[in-house]
């Protein structure tokens, strides 16, 4: 008896602290930015080859033909409520990643599918205006900056390869720089 | 032996709330039942007649698909509960085959009760896609809005008709 | 990132697994293989259902909900049943006809079965022939199985109250009906029977 009491008053403090908790936590579950994908994920998935990762293109087909990411799919936005389309959105086990040149298109196409219950549904964060800057043509990181920066930079170097053919001229430049971070590194682990 | 008492109910519900949050931290979705044996059904009728399922606008859901109906974690799951089951049984002194019924019915009425009972459930669960784990209970744990209208409608329903059904529990 | 194995992973099949047995386990041990108990609750001679269910909803709800707090968790990654009302409210009316009648739920059979509860194992049988029947007649349930879509909303959305509001609310009311059906059940059980 005792002993539920104090549970009660336990169980009611939580309930407390939840009714206090702060609104812009408990606000995300439902707002679109949550459900963007992280960019230098999805480049890894698709050099990667990923199969469960399902590209959809919500651009013209003449921007589509002249470039894409690779395994992408080509619905204009106009078109995706076809049914011949909307066949594509019912992917069990893929996520679905739409993008466009901005994210204005591919928001819609977000939500528009999300009402219509489709689900594992993604938007290439800040579009392909985006994607190539960070992934083609990435900014080297400053000099203090830590590892992680520094493995990025790597990565999306490696990625801007992959989706253009090009970066051998910043090879020789990164290898130099290469050196630099191993010294850095010593440091560290001597300071531990 | 004696049989052992249950578990207090409040320490066996924390209990279950743990499996149920680690569930959804590892899997990403919570328990349930009525899956699995809906995926059974399928694959029953998918062995006798594979026409017939892809046919179907319902079973051809299930059975056109790369993976068999039943390669689902839900199938596993149940397959769980029935081990654990035994498992608590046994630790309990509970296993003993036996039917259970009040004392102003006969096992055969019983019987026939807990038949048509579970074919109500069979439907209902389709219907209402989930039962009171799968839909209830782990729904209420979502806060989705289907969880809890599933919540008052069986628990409503069940306790509009309890008084009819009085002479059957007690 | 959690969940932590997708759902095509074999891996989770093998947790999967584990969890139904640990399910399964606390289920036995609560009580919920004893159709008679299960169907206390309507009577009020026992309220195991009502305090197992509430306590487990609550213990998860707030977990979820730290665990979306501190960043571990994003609810849009774990599975959130769609709200198809109709179905939902049909389809749990025929549910709460089925357990009045006959005293169990899914769950709670396959559990019962396992110690060799017979009326569990036709109760079982029942379920798929229940699921077949569905299947065979899908046409029939259709209309009322697809209408009234309303994805997958959250239900203090649908009340209009903020997220902690209804996690109090529901807290509150949980530990009201606890210690309600603490009185209601002494109350009952002096004045009737022992079962």
């Amino acid at each position: 008896m005792k002993k539920y009491i104090y549970i009660s008053f336990l169980t009611f403090t939580f309930a407390i602290i939840v009714a206090f908790l702060p609104k812009q936590n408990t606000k995300k579950e439902l707002s679109p930015e949550e459900f963007l994908s992280k960019i230098n994920k999805l480049a890894k998935s698709i050099i990667e080859k990923d199969p469960n990762i399902f590209l959809i293109d919500l651009r013209e087909k003449e921007e589509f033909d002249k470039f894409s990411l690779s395994n992408a799919v080509n619905i204009p936005l106009k078109d995706l409520l076809k049914i011949d389309n909307l066949d594509y959105l019912e992917q069990e086990n893929k996520k679905i990643v739409f993008y466009s040149n901005g994210t204005t298109y591919s928001n819609q196409a977000w939500t528009i599918a999300t009402r219509l219950n489709y689900k594992n549904l993604y938007v290439l964060k800040g579009g392909l205006n985006n994607w190539k800057k960070t992934i083609l043509e990435p900014e080297y990181p400053k000099e203090n900056a830590d590892f992680k920066e520094f493995d990025l930079y790597e990565f999306r170097m490696g990625a801007s390869q992959y989706f253009t053919g090009s970066g051998e001229k910043e090879k020789a430049k990164r290898k130099k720089k290469k050196v630099i971070k191993k010294r850095k590194k010593k440091e560290v682990e001597g300071g531990c | 032996m004696k049989e052992k008492k249950y578990m207090n109910p409040y320490l066996a519900g924390f209990l279950l709330g743990l499996i149920m949050l680690s569930a959804f931290v590892l899997t990403g979705s919570g328990l349930g039942a009525s899956g699995a044996m809906k995926r059974s059904v399928i694959s029953c009728v998918d062995k006798i007649s594979h026409e017939h399922t892809s046919n179907s606008e319902f079973y051809s859901k299930y059975t056109n698909k790369e993976t068999h109906p039943m390669k689902n974690k839900l199938v596993f799951l149940v397959f769980g509960v029935l081990i654990g089951g035994f498992i608590s049984g046994a630790v309990s002194n509970r296993l003993k085959l036996k039917i259970e019924h009040s004392p102003k019915i006969t096992s055969k009425t019983r019987i026939i009760m807990a038949s048509i009972g579970g074919i109500l459930f069979g439907i209902g669960s389709q219907i209402g896609r989930g039962c009171t784990s799968g839909a209830a209970l782990s729904g209420m744990a979502t806060l989705s809005t289907a969880g809890f209208i599933s919540m008052i409608s069986i628990f409503g329903t069940g306790y509009l008709l309890a008084y009819f059904f009085k002479k059957f529990w007690i | 990132m959690i969940p932590f194995f997708s759902p095509q992973d074999e891996i989770t099949f093998v947790i999967s697994f584990i969890i139904g047995i640990a399910f399964g386990f606390i289920l036995e041990q609560a009580g919920f293989s004893s159709s008679r108990k299960l169907a206390g609750v309507f009577y009020g001679y026992d309220f195991v259902v009502v305090r197992v269910f509430f306590t487990a909803a609550i213990t998860t709800m707030l977990g979820l909900i730290f665990l979306n707090y501190f960043g571990y968790l994003n609810f849009s990654d774990i599975f959130i049943n769609s709200t198809y009302i109709w179905a939902t409210a049909v389809g749990g009316a025929i549910m709460g006809l089925g357990f009045i009648i006959g005293g169990f739920c899914p769950g709670t059979s396959v559990c019962a079965l396992a110690i060799g509860k017979i009326d569990a194992m036709v109760f079982v049988a029942g379920i798929f022939i229940g699921a077949f029947i569905f299947g065979e007649a899908y046409p029939i349930f259709k209309d009322i199985y697809i209408e009234g879509n309303l994805g997958r909303i959250l239900i203090y959305d649908t009340l209009g109250i903020s997220q902690g509001t209804f996690a109090f609310s529901m807290i509150l009311i949980a530990l009201i009906m606890f210690w309600g059906s603490y009185f209601i059940q002494k109350k009952i059980s002096k004045k009737e029977m022992k079962y």
